[in-house]
């Protein structure tokens, strides 16, 4: 009796030991430097009785670069400078001057940054262990996000993300799933002309 | 003395008239034909007036360019001034548009929309949702499922050639320049207006930033500048020159400030005139006028000169009156060469005619009238062995005319020599002061912002916009496709057109159940597309030109586009092509392709053709004048050799320099043609009083066309490619001219004997 009751202690020390924390999972985003993935993406609207659905690639890399190709398009985020377009058009803004779609960014590159400090500044953010993962909930703090965004979450295993839904205020809802993700090194610069650019 | 003082008093009112209302001007359009039809020339010449002209991009680099455009709009001097697209005007652009959507849908064909273009739409907006701006596109989506207001967006991107926003600035497609778009409120050639909004803009520049820009008015300024330095350079330095020269021939000051009085006189009355009638006095008028009135120095030169060997007994009106048919021949003919410019078709030259024609009128009255008392009398002196020796060689000639072939051989080699090198180049830049320094940076500007580097332009005229916007939206079904094609109509149809629009989707009863039918197919949910079902049966809303002018897009949507030409309402479509888009317009009522390079081109070809045949004509007139004075061909022939040598020979000169001759060297030579029969006859007068008034007039005419050569000579070095065509021409022709002089008074001894 006293055996199985140690056992159970242990057990439950390591099990209490494993489970991520915001901060655990947070920190290990914080040391990745780098990552690419590819993505599939499905917009599910009021508007639609199918979702629209989307592949493509992705890469980032500290502290504030990301870029997405799908579909000949792109949107880039170099700084607080996100770009859309395709190879032949392109529009800019400095995201510094819109405060909601800053915080929308602000709050997807925090997550992949692992930068909770931020993070916390616009939105309340719990976790949610699921199995060997956890989902991230990501609730803006800002009314004006809010109308446009109701929540977001991630999804993922350690500092690889499986998952990501946005809900939109209106009740649509996007879900990207990501796989093939690698964390890697730091793009070198010819990686970075080639892959970081509108319509690469 | 009572005449003198008479020249005096009105020489001083015309100099305060000068002083207190002179307008000097440097407008090149003066310079482009004039059409008494409603035609492409004419339109050319408004719309180098028009508000477009006026437009002046900027490129700034390491700066804020917010701040800059902000100063511009600050001083008052711009109708506008974008440097990207506002909140405000985005608000605009959407509660003028979007209401609107139905009319301004871009659809092709008539009757109701197929079944196919349904489908089409409705997959397009399945890919726009999916796109980058799926979350724009949401917006309006459910209101606007055919993708109008979408596609005015897109066209609005693709107006804007290649560059990008950042941040609602704009930006060159590389990121490393921001652009600001103005215009000024004063005409690009309006120089005095240009400086000002000049100083502001410099002024106007960050601190460290670099600016590059591009607009007409920094060549009308630079116009402006190089002629009035050329003006004042040429009239002291020439004035200077004179006055060496005279002073060194005649040993005295009173000669050398005699002669400024005639010259002095006639530029007064000449600018007084100019003012007066045009309202104002161009500089190349005043340049090339300032210069032709210098020929007047010739009358006061061939008076002095025969005073210097006249007989003391001999009065200066008697003098004068001996020498006056001379002048008065010779002035006629100059006047009539001038003359020819006033059929030129060019206001430009008109008043150049004008200025000149009677500056050499008031010089000659003021010679005839106010140098006999104002002059020494009594003080001759007889060079008596240069005369002679003159009169020697002279003989010598007239017994061996081989010699005369030192006289001209040279003008005729050149002739030859010249000939086949010769080649005309009809352009509008003869006539425009260039700067290696400025075409670069304008074709650097011209290069990041993707503008079409030539000025072609179709304009349409109406009575009233509608009527202008259903003509601009022929052209463009017509030359769509053609490259860089910008035109209103993307974005503003016409109300006819808006309301065909809308009917083909309100009056169309199966319009909703087979767009519900396409919605379904494509996995939309046609139920959640209500308020767009329910805009069919609103009342319509309709865009017109007039709301834009008041709304926050007038700069942006009318400006580039709208203007008010021929007495009418006018819209420009620009495009880029290597033809004659012309024919292509053909049955499109008032609808004009203007190239402007090539119009121009045209039009000097064709004024240079015929002020050929007005020179060849007034050859022929003054042969005949000549003939009917004396009598003899072979005089009256001679009487024109040295004009005719000098004008070929300089011609030859400038195509072996490998200048192209252009419209302005045609009118160097018809100068050469004036003085130099001028010279011929006074040449021919002479030999009517003996030998020693032959060389006299050989060394008057050797005087006359040195202080000529002096200052058209200057001329030549003017910057302004207009003033040195003349300058130079006009400068090697009377050379030549000289040259050949002796062999008209050496012949005509021997015809006299």
């Amino acid at each position: 009796m006293r055996l199985l009751a140690i056992t159970l202690w242990l057990f439950a020390s390591v099990a209490q030991a494993e489970a991520p924390t915001l901060a655990s999972v947070l920190a290990e985003f914080a040391k990745v430097e780098a990552l690419s993935a590819k993505f599939h993406e499905e917009k599910t609207m009021s508007l639609l009785a199918t979702p629209i659905k989307l592949d493509g690639t992705m890469h980032y890399q500290k502290p504030r670069k990301l870029v997405r190709h799908a579909n000949k398009a792109s949107m880039l985020l170099d700084g607080n400078k996100l770009s859309f377009g395709d190879a032949k058009s392109s529009q800019s803004m400095d995201i510094a001057s819109q405060p909601a779609l800053r915080v929308l960014v602000d709050t997807y590159v925090s997550v992949l940054g692992g930068d909770l400090a931020a993070l916390q500044r616009v939105a309340t953010v719990t976790l949610e262990a699921q199995g060997a993962g956890y989902r991230i909930h990501v609730t803006p703090k800002d009314d004006k996000v809010k109308r446009l965004v109701k929540e977001m979450s991630f999804d993922g295993v350690g500092a690889k993300l499986t998952r990501m839904e946005l809900l939109d205020a209106n009740g649509d809802t996007t879900v990207t799933t990501f796989s093939a993700l690698t964390l890697r090194k730091p793009f070198s610069a010819a990686e970075q002309k080639q892959l970081f650019r509108i319509g690469g | 003395m009572l005449r003198a003082l008479g020249f005096a008093l009105f020489a001083a009112l015309c100099g305060l008239f000068v002083a207190t209302r002179i307008e000097l001007r440097t407008p090149i359009t003066e310079f482009l034909p004039v059409g008494k039809q409603r035609d492409a020339i004419e339109l050319a010449r408004e719309l180098a007036n028009a508000p477009q002209a006026r437009t002046v991009a900027f490129t700034l680099q390491n700066g804020d360019a917010g701040q800059f455009a902000e100063a511009l709009r600050k001083s008052g001097l711009f109708a506008w001034v974008r440097g990207g697209v506002s909140e405000e005007e985005e608000r605009a652009f959407y509660e003028l548009a979007f209401p609107a959507r139905l009319g301004l849908l871009q659809i092709a064909g008539e009757g109701p929309l197929s079944d196919a273009e349904l489908a089409a739409r409705v997959a397009s907006l399945r890919e726009r949702l999916s796109g980058p701006w799926g979350m724009l596109e949401r917006r309006f989506a459910a209101e606007d499922p055919l993708g109008s207001f979408s596609a005015l967006l897109a066209a609005q991107l693709k107006t804007r050639a290649q560059l990008t926003m950042v941040d609602r600035q704009l930006v060159t497609s590389d990121g490393q320049w921001q652009v600001v778009f103005a215009a000024t409120k004063e005409s690009a050639f309006d120089t005095a207006a240009q400086q000002r909004v000049e100083q502001v803009i410099l002024a106007a520049v960050p601190k460290g930033a670099t600016l590059e820009w591009s607009g007409l008015s920094r060549y009308a300024l630079l116009g402006e500048k190089s002629v009035r330095g050329d003006i004042e350079r040429i009239s002291s330095l020439s004035v200077i020159g004179i006055f060496v020269l005279y002073l060194f021939v005649f040993r005295s000051l009173r000669e050398p400030l005699l002669v400024l009085l005639p010259i002095g006189f006639g530029c007064l009355v000449a600018t007084a005139a100019c003012q007066l009638v045009f309202g104002y006095v161009h500089g190349l008028a005043l340049a090339f006028g300032s210069s032709i009135i210098g020929v007047a120095e010739d009358f006061s030169t061939h008076y002095f000169a025969h005073r210097l060997v006249a007989p003391e007994s001999e009065s200066n009106d008697a003098l004068m009156d001996r020498l006056w048919p001379g002048m008065w021949l010779g002035a006629l003919t100059t006047v009539a060469g001038i003359s020819t410019l006033f059929a030129s078709g060019f206001r430009g030259l008109e008043q150049m005619a004008m200025f000149g024609a009677l500056g050499v009128v008031a010089a000659l009255i003021c010679t005839r009238y106010a140098l006999p008392p104002l002059s020494r009398r009594g003080v001759a002196h007889k060079d008596r062995p240069a005369l002679q020796a003159g009169a020697r060689f002279l003989d010598r000639m007239a017994a061996r005319p081989v010699l005369a072939l030192w006289f001209v051989g040279p003008s005729i080699l050149f002739m030859l020599a010249g000939a086949p090198k010769l080649r005309f180049e009809d352009s509008l830049k003869a006539l425009r002061t260039t700067s290696p320094a400025l075409d670069a940076e304008n074709a650097r500007v011209q290069q990041r912002l993707g503008l079409p580097a030539k000025g072609q332009v179709v304009v349409v005229l109406g009575d009233d916009d509608e009527q202008a916007l259903a003509r601009s939206e022929q052209v463009l079904q017509r030359l769509d496709g053609t490259l860089s094609l910008r035109s209103v109509s993307t974005l503003l149809p016409s109300l006819a057109t808006q309301r065909a629009r809308r009917a083909r989707v309100t009056e169309d009863a199966t319009f909703w159940p087979r767009l519900e039918a396409a919605l379904t197919q494509h996995g939309f949910v046609p139920a959640a597309f209500e308020p767009f079902a329910k805009a069919l049966h609103e009342p319509a809303v309709e865009l017109t030109p007039a709301e834009l002018a008041k709304s926050p897009l007038a700069s942006s949507f009318l400006a580039p586009f709208r203007a008010s030409l021929a007495g009418q309402v006018a819209y420009l479509t620009s495009v880029e092509s290597d033809h004659d888009l012309g024919p292509e317009l053909a049955g499109i009522p008032d609808a004009h392709y203007i190239d402007q390079e090539a119009l121009y081109s045209a039009a000097y070809r064709d004024f240079r053709t015929r002020t050929l045949w007005l020179l060849a004509v007034g050859l022929v007139l003054v042969l005949g004048v000549l003939l009917a004075r004396y009598r003899s061909p072979r005089t009256a022939g001679l009487g024109m050799l040295p004009a005719l040598l000098g004008a070929g020979a300089a011609m030859g000169v400038e195509a072996l320099r490998g200048v192209p001759a252009n419209l302005l060297h045609v009118i160097g030579v018809l100068l050469v043609l004036s003085m130099g029969v001028d010279y011929g006859i006074y040449a021919l007068e002479s030999q009517q009083h003996g030998a020693d008034d032959g060389v006299t007039t050989l060394g008057s005419v050797l005087l006359a066309a040195l202080t000529t050569v002096l200052s058209f000579g200057l001329l030549g070095l003017s910057d302004n490619p207009a003033l040195a065509a003349v300058g130079s021409t006009v400068g090697f022709g009377l050379v030549f001219t000289v040259l050949a002089s002796p062999v008209v008074l050496a012949f005509t001894r021997v015809e006299r004997r």
